[in-house]
């Protein structure tokens, strides 16, 4: 019965090691229970990866299976020992029977296993001769210890063969009964080829985890010591797809753009040196059959010698181009946006064209562009072919080719010429597609002249950056309407700050007019508080009337006056009145030539514009101070004056310059500077019309404004004015000859603030026979003339003091002694106020600057002396 | 009697409030700009400053910043007609930065005397 137990033991055994070893398949059917389930010695990789909870459910389902053919297997194992040995014996696998380290039996599978004759005599042998144990063990023959679990993976012991071979085997080692006799029963599989497998497994686990990874990747194994280089299908496909697949790194690394060689080798050197996980580098490659890819390149060192040199790389090759295309494609999308709305001309000609040949990246010797007319708009790299034929965009250069006409006239945004269709289609001489945004059709985008013409991939292309240009060629249509929108509403904005600047302007005056005309309503009572508060009253009145006068001199387009001119007293009666009227720290030094002949422009007119230049000038110094000079003189242009057009050549001009010595006027300013309303000054200090207005009354007579601002300060603002040639001179004063003693003693009182100015009357006037008195102002006169009304027979007064006006002393003199006449000295602005046109203030009015002769004559007349 | 600084660049109004403020028996002292006014402040003390908003050099804002710092008891008035903007922006400005009461040109006399009453009580 022991016995009988320990077979059954054994059979158990039996069928339990042939469902471990056999996996699965153990399961299949009652053939376990004899054991006869084929093990296949070599079953490739993947065996072992099953883990210990598979093996543990295989192992405990094939110890049911045996309970389940428990009453088959009883009648086998109680058939005696011949039964017993003849199931050791066809067992699928080696089986020793051994006890205290001798040999009892060996199974023919055993004997073929060790390599030794199925006639050799075994019985008796020691263990370690039957098969001695390859690494020396600790104690024992591998043979020896008893399996404690079957959960685990069971041991593998490596013995040596007879002929000295390497055998590795799997063991199961049991107690049994054999012959009476307490023995063991070791079973033995061979498992040489399946632990090489697993080596090799191991070894290339980075391999095989990486290749699993992406399929589609190339995997590549490079033995650093040989060179060689392994690598899977997918790795041709990847990097020479067409073409030979490189054996070695050298033909490999051909493949790569040169540029990128370098990049990488930096990746990989860094990665081997610095021990990193791995190493990434992304290249272009040129493949064998002319294209261009991008190749991500993945590797690491996946073995180091033991002084740490690498000895193996391993690594994936990855196709990124469609992603680089992308990426690439954003980039060239922002970079056209930018060009087609700020690029202008043969530029954005240029830009587009280069942008439209990368994009496509495929190479074409044309580009073009065409509106929903049919004309070409944008034509690029438009160059004869490599045959030296001409591509047919450049047939035709001014209409879009007829076989395009098609993409404008249909209603999808057809393709590929005539044939359109799939990848098969035959291969388009031209390819347009059409341009549109915001549903309007804009027109055409075509290339041509590629070798092999195009096919349907490349419309895709196409089509992609058509969509991408479709908005921007519409928002740049659209921009170019508004330019000229924009410029008008630039004004309109300049309208709004002069605008502004009148508000404020007058609002002032409102305020002055308001609270004086309160105050006069107060000081009712008060005659002279009165009197003060209207004169207030009034001056803002007066002031208000200018501002509107300048507003509309800007709006009207008056004809200019179109008599002619002399301009030396203009220009000189303006800078006396500047130099009155400028601040201290700044000086006005006016020089007017001799010969000035005369302008066809009028007073007014030229007054204007020396105001308004010397306004600019003037407050161009006004925190620095400096000088203010105008000049007047006669010019010849010549070749040289750099200022002038050739039409101005040989033409004689009047030259006005107004110089000032402040800052100068920033570059960015220049060329604004005559725009209308454009202004430095803040609100309130100006309206900005001064240098448009000039600009407006000079061309209107057919002059020219030069500004010079060099670098360092300083402006000069020259206007140059059609000069008239001299016929005849008008009559001078200064030429009249005065009998000696014109004045017959008669008693002058000259009024002027200048001391200059009443010294040379005295002299002059004395010199004509005049008595002379000469005071510095308007009240000393009136003093004088109320503490003597009879003292005098006639006033000559300047127009321009402090204190009182000409015309307001001419009112006293009036009052104090009705009929003495006052003679007006003034600027030729006031003439408008002389005799004919005023209340008969003055019997007479001397321009300035008077000469003598016109002062002495003008005496004479208003004291009714005649010579 | 109190001590009135009037900081405005145009004339008349100038001498508008000057005459208007010394007929009420303040004493009146006057600058033609934000730069002269601040000046003047610095100079001698004031119990209440009216300034107008845009003016050259330096403009009332700018002024009002400089005369309010570590001055809270100090009376501002800001006047204004406007300019580039409507004088609602630059007197809203003024008072965000600590003008106490605010006028829009053209005001009346009997305006200008009441906030100056009321502010110096």
């Amino acid at each position: 019965m022991r016995r009988n137990r320990a077979l059954v033991r054994a059979g158990v055994f039996v069928a339990l090691f042939g469902a471990v070893a056999s996996g699965s398949r153990a399961l299949a059917g009652p053939d376990v229970a004899g054991g006869a389930v084929p093990v296949h010695a070599n079953r490739g990789p993947g065996w072992l990866d099953i883990g210990e909870a598979v093996l543990a459910v295989v192992v405990i389902a094939a110890v049911a299976a045996v309970f389940r053919y428990r009453s088959r297997l009883r009648p086998i194992l109680l058939a005696g020992e011949t039964r017993y040995l003849g199931l050791v014996e066809s067992a699928p696998f080696g089986v020793v029977v051994h006890a205290e380290g001798r040999v009892l039996h060996v199974n023919l599978q055993a004997r073929q296993l060790f390599g030794l004759a199925p006639e050799a005599p075994l019985p008796g042998l020691d263990l370690d001769h039957l098969a001695p144990a390859a690494d020396a063990p600790p104690a024992g023959h591998p043979f020896e210890p008893l399996t404690t679990s079957t959960k685990g993976l069971m041991p593998v012991a490596r013995l040596r063969r007879a002929d000295g071979s390497l055998l590795e085997v799997q063991i199961l080692t049991i107690t049994t009964e054999f012959r009476e006799r307490e023995a063991r029963l070791t079973f033995i599989r061979d498992v040489t080829a399946e632990m090489a497998t697993q080596r090799a497994l191991e070894e290339n686990r980075e391999r095989l985890a990486v290749a699993l990874e992406a399929a589609r990747d190339g995997v590549w194994d490079l033995d650093l010591a040989t060179g060689r280089l392994g690598h899977n299908a997918a790795f041709g496909a990847v990097i020479a797809p067409g073409g030979p697949v490189p054996g070695d790194v050298p033909a490999w690394r051909d493949l790569i753009h040169p540029g990128d060689r370098e990049r990488l080798e930096a990746a990989i050197s860094r990665h081997e040196q610095e021990h990193t996980d791995s190493y990434e580098c992304e290249m272009r490659v040129r493949r064998p059959d002319g294209t261009d890819a991008w190749v991500l390149e993945h590797g690491r060192v996946a073995a180091r010698s033991g002084s740490g040199a690498p000895q193996r790389l391993v690594g994936t090759v990855r196709d990124v181009t469609s992603r680089k295309r992308a990426e690439r494609r954003l980039e060239m999308r922002s970079r056209l946006a930018e060009t087609v709305m700020a690029t202008r001309g043969e530029a954005l000609r240029s830009t587009v064209g280069e942008l439209l040949r990368e994009l496509l990246e495929a190479p074409c010797s044309c580009v073009g562009m065409y509106d929903r007319n049919g004309r070409l708009r944008l034509a690029c790299n438009c160059h004869p072919l490599a045959d030296g034929s001409v591509p047919d965009l450049l047939l035709a250069p001014e209409s879009v080719p007829a076989a395009l006409q098609q993409v404008l006239d249909a209603h999808a945004p057809l393709c590929l010429t005539e044939t359109g269709g799939g990848a098969d289609a035959p291969r388009a001489p031209l390819l347009g597609v059409r341009l549109a945004a915001g549903g309007r059709v804009l027109g055409l985008i075509a290339v041509g002249g590629r070798a092999g013409g195009y096919r349907q991939d490349d419309f895709e292309a196409l089509a992609g950056i058509a969509e991408d240009l479709g908005p921007l060629v519409l928002a740049r249509m659209e921009t170019e309407a508004v330019d000229a929108q924009l410029a008008q509403a630039q004004k309109t904005e300049a309208l709004g700050v002069m605008a502004g600047g009148i508000a404020h302007d007058f609002n002032n005056i409102l305020q002055a007019i308001m609270g004086f005309s309160s105050l006069a309503r107060q000081d009712a009572g008060d005659p002279v508080r009165l009197a003060a508060d209207l004169d207030r009253v009034q001056k803002a009145t007066t002031r208000g009337h200018e501002l509107v006068q300048r507003i509309l001199q800007f709006s009207r387009s008056e004809e200019p006056e179109t008599g002619t001119l002399d301009p030396a007293p203009v220009v000189q009666d303006l800078a006396m009145e500047l130099a009155a009227s400028v601040p201290a720290h700044i000086t006005v030094e006016c020089r007017v030539a001799a010969e000035c002949g005369r302008v066809r422009v009028g007073a007014q007119p030229l007054r204007q514009i020396l105001r308004n230049l010397a306004q600019n000038a003037r407050q161009a110094m006004e925190a620095t101070g400096g000088q203010l000079t105008i000049v007047a003189r006669p010019v010849t242009v010549d070749a040289a004056d750099p200022r002038f057009t050739p039409e101005w050549l040989g033409r004689e001009v009047l030259e006005l310059a107004i110089t000032d010595t402040g800052p100068g006027i920033p570059e960015a300013h220049r060329s604004r500077i005559f725009d209308p309303f454009f202004t430095t000054r803040e609100v309130g200090q100006g309206t900005g019309m001064g240098l448009p207005v000039v600009y407006g009354l000079v061309t209107a007579v057919g002059g020219r404004v030069h500004l010079e601002s060099p670098v360092g300060g300083g402006t000069v603002v020259s206007v140059f004015l059609p000069r008239l040639p001299v016929v005849g001179r008008p009559a001078e004063p200064d030429t009249t000859v005065l009998p000696q003693m014109a004045g017959a003693g008669r008693r002058v009182l000259f009024v002027d603030d200048e001391e200059e100015i009443r010294e040379l009357a005295v002299v002059l006037l004395g010199r004509a026979g005049f008595q002379v008195e000469a005071v510095a102002d308007g009240f000393a006169a009136v003093e004088r003339i109320t503490a003597d009304p009879q003292a005098f027979d006639v006033v000559v007064t300047d127009q321009y003091m402090p204190g009182l006006t000409g015309r307001e002393l001419a009112r006293k003199v009036a009052d104090v002694r009705p009929g003495l006449p006052v003679v007006l000295v003034t600027g030729m602005n006031e003439v408008a106020d002389a005799p004919g046109g005023g209340p008969g203030l003055f019997r007479e009015v001397v321009t300035k600057p008077f000469t003598g002769p016109a002062l002495v004559l003008a005496a004479c007349r208003a004291a009714g002396v005649t010579g | 009697m109190s001590r009135i600084l009037v900081i405005e660049d145009d004339d008349e109004v100038r001498e508008l409030l000057e005459s208007l403020l010394a007929r009420e028996g303040h004493v009146v002292a006057t600058a033609a700009n934000g730069k002269q006014g601040v000046a003047a402040f610095l100079a001698a003390p004031f119990d209440l400053v009216i300034t107008d908003i845009i003016m050259p050099e330096k403009d009332g804002i700018e002024a009002i910043m400089d005369l309010r710092r570590g001055r809270p008891e100090l009376k501002l008035i800001a006047i204004s007609g406007g300019g580039r903007a409507e004088p609602e922006n630059y007197l809203h400005s003024a008072q965000l930065l600590g003008a106490n009461r605010t006028l829009r040109k053209p005001f009346t006399n009997e305006a200008i005397i009441a906030a100056v009453r009321e502010l110096l009580g």
